[in-house]
């Protein structure tokens, strides 16, 4: 399963990106099971423009992407989205 | 690590861009990045994959991103919360304690003594502070003109490098320590979070293209008269920085934004190029970031710096005063392009300081950055 995270916007309006294969990695199932819940909370409107200054995030799980805006985050989001950007760093 | 395949990712990346040289890397890209391509081969060529990963990467250009077209405005202005119009602040300063639920947990209140917490003092003493200029200067009182708490949430999430304005309140993350550093810093950050819920407010303007990069330019502006409010500034004593001193001293950058200079703040290897137009030759088209809001909002920026550079003194006395008058006069519409806006403040120069030396610089000011007003 390949992950991507793009986040744009925020008051810097700088972008960051980052990524992660788990195919091999011993945690995958974990990966696996914090993906489905990321993507099953994928109510947030793709137009939404978001609040001034908050960041926009894309989550890209193989071939599917959702997008979602601070503050409105689930637990789930948040969580895949701070492991893909801060892991490996 | 085993076969993990994973980068991370500072690199600042913006698409679409208009100069000719960021288009290396593939044809007809339409995803670019802010760091030069000259840049991103030297970092390609890193020994440390951390920083040649991601170049690599990015050098790799991107055409996935898909075209967005998002016009629904942002939420309306609510009505205000019912608060009596005093004429003093009445401030609230939460502690989200790294979490994300908002507002937290209240830690002062109006009045209140300062306690340890510099970033609790600091987001207290901005809000003061910008409650100050809308009053003193603008006569508004708050956000709403009638006397609006002010609220701020800090310590938001972990190592959140980020602060915005939620539609009834700020949030101020503690930044990550490597390039950002705290972002209630500086007042100029807290007195453009406030001023967003100013013009939501007022003209609403919609956070996306030029509308939102009038919202940004607008919250850009009063942050910065707040500061030289704060620091009893004239024009050509003030830096125009928006940020300056929330950059880790790694990065080599002064702040994220000039007004002065827009495209000089920064220039730093990790975090990119400061990737601000300063007149219209250099506009940027792309959908990444609502539609360049904290891009393009350079143009508006540098209009306002010229005028208050040309008419000297202490720019919210007149340069601010027209812009403030634009922002709350009723005439300027949610989806107002730049030129409705310069359009605009040619008519409040006249009407508040008649076909004086403030009309002319306008008109200026408007010309030089490459925005007609007719």
């Amino acid at each position: 399963m390949h992950i991507e995270v793009r986040r744009t916007g925020g008051f810097a309006g700088i972008e960051r990106r980052a990524e992660v294969d788990t195919s091999h990695l011993p945690d995958a199932p974990a990966w696996q099971s914090l993906v489905e819940e990321a993507l099953s909370d994928a109510s947030a409107d793709p137009a939404d423009l978001g609040v001034p200054d908050g960041f926009h995030y894309w989550i890209t799980v193989d071939t599917r992407t959702i997008h979602c805006a601070d503050p409105h985050l689930s637990a789930s989001q948040r969580t895949l989205i701070s492991r893909v950007l801060k892991e490996g760093a | 690590m085993g076969d993990r395949m994973m980068t991370e990712c500072h690199i600042a990346c913006m698409n679409a861009f208009t100069h000719a040289d960021a288009t290396a890397g593939g044809p007809a890209p339409v995803f670019c990045t802010i760091v030069p391509p000259h840049v991103l081969d030297k970092l390609a060529q890193a020994d440390d994959p951390v920083i040649s990963g991601p170049a690599r990467r990015t050098l790799e250009a991107d055409s996935s991103q898909r075209t967005r077209r998002r016009l629904t405005a942002f939420r309306a202005a609510g009505p205000p919360s019912g608060a009596e119009a005093t004429g003093k602040p009445n401030r609230t300063i939460h502690d989200c304690g790294n979490g994300t639920a908002l507002p937290g947990r209240k830690v002062r209140g109006e009045g209140e003594e300062p306690g340890r917490d510099a970033t609790v003092n600091r987001a207290y003493a901005g809000l003061g502070a910008t409650f100050e200029l809308l009053l003193k200067a603008y006569e508004r009182d708050s956000l709403d003109g009638a006397g609006l708490p002010l609220v701020a949430s800090v310590h938001y999430d972990r190592e959140y490098a980020n602060a915005f304005w939620d539609g009834e309140q700020m949030v101020f993350g503690d930044g990550d320590g490597e390039i950002f550093l705290d972002f209630t810093i500086p007042v100029d950050v807290i007195g453009h979070e406030l001023a967003h819920g100013v013009t939501q407010y007022t003209a609403n303007l919609t956070y996306y293209g030029q509308p939102g990069a009038l919202n940004e330019s607008m919250s850009d502006v009063i942050g910065s008269l707040v500061k030289q409010y704060t620091l009893g500034q004239t024009a050509d004593q003030a830096d125009w920085l928006i940020g300056q001193g929330l950059l880790a001293p790694r990065v080599t950058g002064v702040a994220l934004r000039s007004m002065k200079a827009p495209g000089t703040a920064y220039d730093d290897d990790v975090l990119g190029k400061d990737p601000q137009p300063a007149t219209m030759d250099d506009y940027v088209r792309t959908n990444q970031d609502n539609g360049g809001v904290h891009i393009n909002s350079g143009i508006p920026n540098h209009a306002f710096y010229l005028l208050a550079d040309r008419l000297g003194g202490k720019a919210w006395e007149r340069a601010g005063r027209i812009w403030f008058d634009v922002l709350t006069g009723g005439e300027l519409a949610g989806d107002a392009d730049f030129a409705d806006f310069a359009r605009l403040t040619v008519s409040a120069a006249r009407a508040r300081f008649g076909d004086g030396a403030e009309l002319e610089a306008v008109v200026k000011a408007w010309s030089q950055v490459g925005v007609p007003t007719p």
